[in-house]
């Protein structure tokens, strides 16, 4: 038989046998909807996360700190040479105080050298003692070359202290990133400085404060890409270094998405297990009732390979409504959640369409192949002989 | 067209014995000829008639239709063969159910490639017409009489023009009329060069019949 006659044939019966058909079309068609559903919302929920991490540079900042005593020399060198690792710094820090005319803000001061600070800060400033770089919520109040007095206790004795004003000189401002440890306030000064003030809390010098190693507790690692954070992560904790970095909770699915795959997963089993279960009965009988049919076919001169593509066409055509319908309404779901419930964003991509039209077709034809092939090689005069 | 059958056996298992239900059946048919053949129930003459449409194989012997031996021909030739060159006609008219008159006519042009697609409608109708169902073609077989059934029937039989039309019991199931008129049917599918072979209890039939044979105790005998 040529190809056109079979597909004739093929769509003559399956019309025929629409009504014994319709529960293999209900139940393929759900798994397919049930399936692009859960594939569709699972997606958007990976999506936003992925999304929000990918354009929030603050997530390229890793904190590590030294769960015994200080970070050693040996590791703070080993991690900076890495590759993806852009700047690294001591996260040292000092409390104090803005003072001026007006106001008396605390804040905190980190001591970077003039190289970490001009990479921080991205700018070209030279960073010197006993001048300040403040972030930049303070730029409508104060301006670049300012003075300000920077106001800082001093330990005298166990039980009383002074303080201590100095002046700095303001050299310019920077957007704070978003780091656990800081405080909303954090600005930035020389090293020797942030030792001096540190010192001063506790009726040390600067001397004092460099040579007890007690500001290499904790570093602060910037990374060039959000994809490169992982790695530099898993390399600091192998050094036996407390690390957090926010993708951490990023990477987890929320609680949420769990749910949905885990009921879809459930769901798209349970569908399957019937929907096996249903072709399987359904085409079993259909195809054994049919049997006198193909007996005749075969008496008129039709071979058993043209009886199978028949029959197999049958099927074909069964498989193309099922897919046709069952995207066509997992479409309009998928505009019904975005508009309705202001969920936004749902899509059905190529992918998951071909996923599932694939999967229902190994369905369809993997329940039907040995009955089709048993149906296709009856002999003529054995089936007729019983009818 | 002559159609020779010579010492053609059938043996069939029955638990753990053979039974022999053709002992050695020769016959000589030309075409335009209407021959019948008659036995007693049981006596093998749709055993033969199947063996004819080779739709069932002999255990031994020899089939010429025009002196080629059908019977050497591999299962796909043989298919082909009886495509091309015989139309079979059941007691149980065996219609599709679920197929109009017109599409069950159509059936065997899906395996002529000598008719096209245009075609085939024309060929269709010619056949409905002649065998007097043309007003039914759209009709299921369900709500046709026995009669009228018998007649698609015939028309799917000779939509391919074979050689050869072999009936098992046609008129087993209808009424009288309906009996005159598809031995009516016959005598003019005859006259246009076919051979028409009828497995028949019928005195009508065999009255009918230009040649009878009698199929006794697994022989063949001609009787008329």
């Amino acid at each position: 038989m040529k190809n056109g006659d079979v597909l004739e044939l093929s769509i003559i019966n399956f019309k025929q046998h629409l009504r014994k058909n319709s529960g293999i079309i209900i139940i393929l068609t759900m798994i397919i909807i049930v399936f692009n559903l859960t594939y569709s919302l699972v997606s958007i929920l990976k999506g936003n996360s992925a999304e929000n991490i990918t354009e929030n540079s603050n997530l390229k900042i890793i904190e590590a700190s030294s769960v015994e005593e200080e970070i050693s020399e040996e590791d703070f060198n080993s991690i900076e040479t890495l590759n993806n690792v852009v700047n690294m710094f001591y996260n040292f820090s000092a409390g104090c105080s803005i003072e001026s005319e007006d106001i008396t803000e605390e804040i905190s001061v980190i001591g970077l050298n003039a190289e970490k600070c001009r990479k921080f800060v991205g700018s070209k400033v030279d960073l010197k003692d006993y001048q300040i770089i403040l972030n930049d919520t303070y730029k409508d109040i104060y301006k670049t070359g300012q003075k300000i007095e920077i106001s800082y206790n001093c330990r005298v004795t166990e039980s009383k202290g002074k303080r201590v004003n100095k002046e700095y000189e303001i050299v310019g401002f920077y957007k704070q990133p978003v780091i656990n440890s800081w405080y909303d306030s954090v600005g930035i000064v020389s090293e020797n400085c942030v030792f001096e003030i540190y010192g001063s809390n506790y009726g040390l010098n600067k001397e004092d404060i460099q040579d007890s190693n007690v500001y290499k507790q904790s570093v602060l690692v910037f990374v060039d890409e959000v994809d490169n954070v992982k790695s530099v992560a898993n390399y600091i904790d192998s050094k036996g270094l407390m690390v957090s970095y926010a993708l951490m909770s990023s990477e987890q699915l929320p609680l949420f998405a769990k749910i949905v795959i885990a009921i879809g997963t459930i769901l798209i089993g349970i569908l399957v297990f019937m929907g096996v279960i249903v072709i399987n009965t359904t085409i079993n009988n259909t195809i054994q009732g049919r049997y006198k049919e193909i007996g005749i076919m075969k008496s008129v001169g039709i071979k058993s390979q043209d009886i199978s593509k028949v029959l197999y066409g049958e099927l074909i055509v069964l498989w193309w409504i099922i897919s046709v319908v069952s995207i066509i309404i997992s479409v309009i779901c998928v505009k019904f959640l975005n508009t309705c419930i202001s969920m936004e964003n749902i899509s059905i991509n190529m992918m998951q369409i071909l996923i599932s039209i694939v999967g229902t077709l190994m369905i369809i034809l993997s329940t039907t192949m040995a009955t089709v092939r048993k149906a296709a090689k009856l002999e003529v005069v054995e089936v007729l002989r019983c009818e | 067209m002559k159609l020779e059958v010579r010492n053609v056996t059938k043996t069939i298992k029955h638990e753990n014995t053979y039974m022999e239900i053709l002992k050695g059946v020769n016959m000589e048919c030309q075409s335009g000829e209407i021959v019948a053949i008659v036995g007693n129930s049981g006596s093998g003459k749709s055993t033969f008639l199947n063996i004819l449409a080779m739709i069932d194989t002999c255990s031994s012997g020899e089939y010429y239709i025009e002196g080629m031996d059908v019977f050497r021909l591999s299962d796909n030739d043989r298919v082909d063969f009886r495509a091309k060159n015989i139309g079979i006609v059941f007691q149980q008219y065996n219609l599709i159910n679920n197929l109009s008159c017109y599409d069950n006519v159509k059936i065997p042009l899906y395996v002529n490639h000598t008719v096209s697609k245009k075609d085939r409608d024309k060929w269709i109708r010619e056949k409905l017409e002649m065998v007097g169902m043309t007003h039914r073609m759209s009709h299921f077989p369900k709500t046709l009489s026995g009669g009228e059934q018998q007649r698609v029937a015939i028309a799917r039989a000779i939509i391919n023009e074979p050689k050869i039309i072999l009936a098992d019991e046609p008129t087993g199931n209808v009424d009288l009329e309906n009996e005159q008129q598809i031995l009516k049917l016959f005598r003019s599918i005859a006259k246009k060069g076919k051979l028409v072979i009828i497995v028949t209890h019928s005195q009508n039939v065999m009255a009918f019949a230009d040649t009878v044979y009698k199929i006794n105790e697994g022989y063949l005998e001609k009787t008329k």
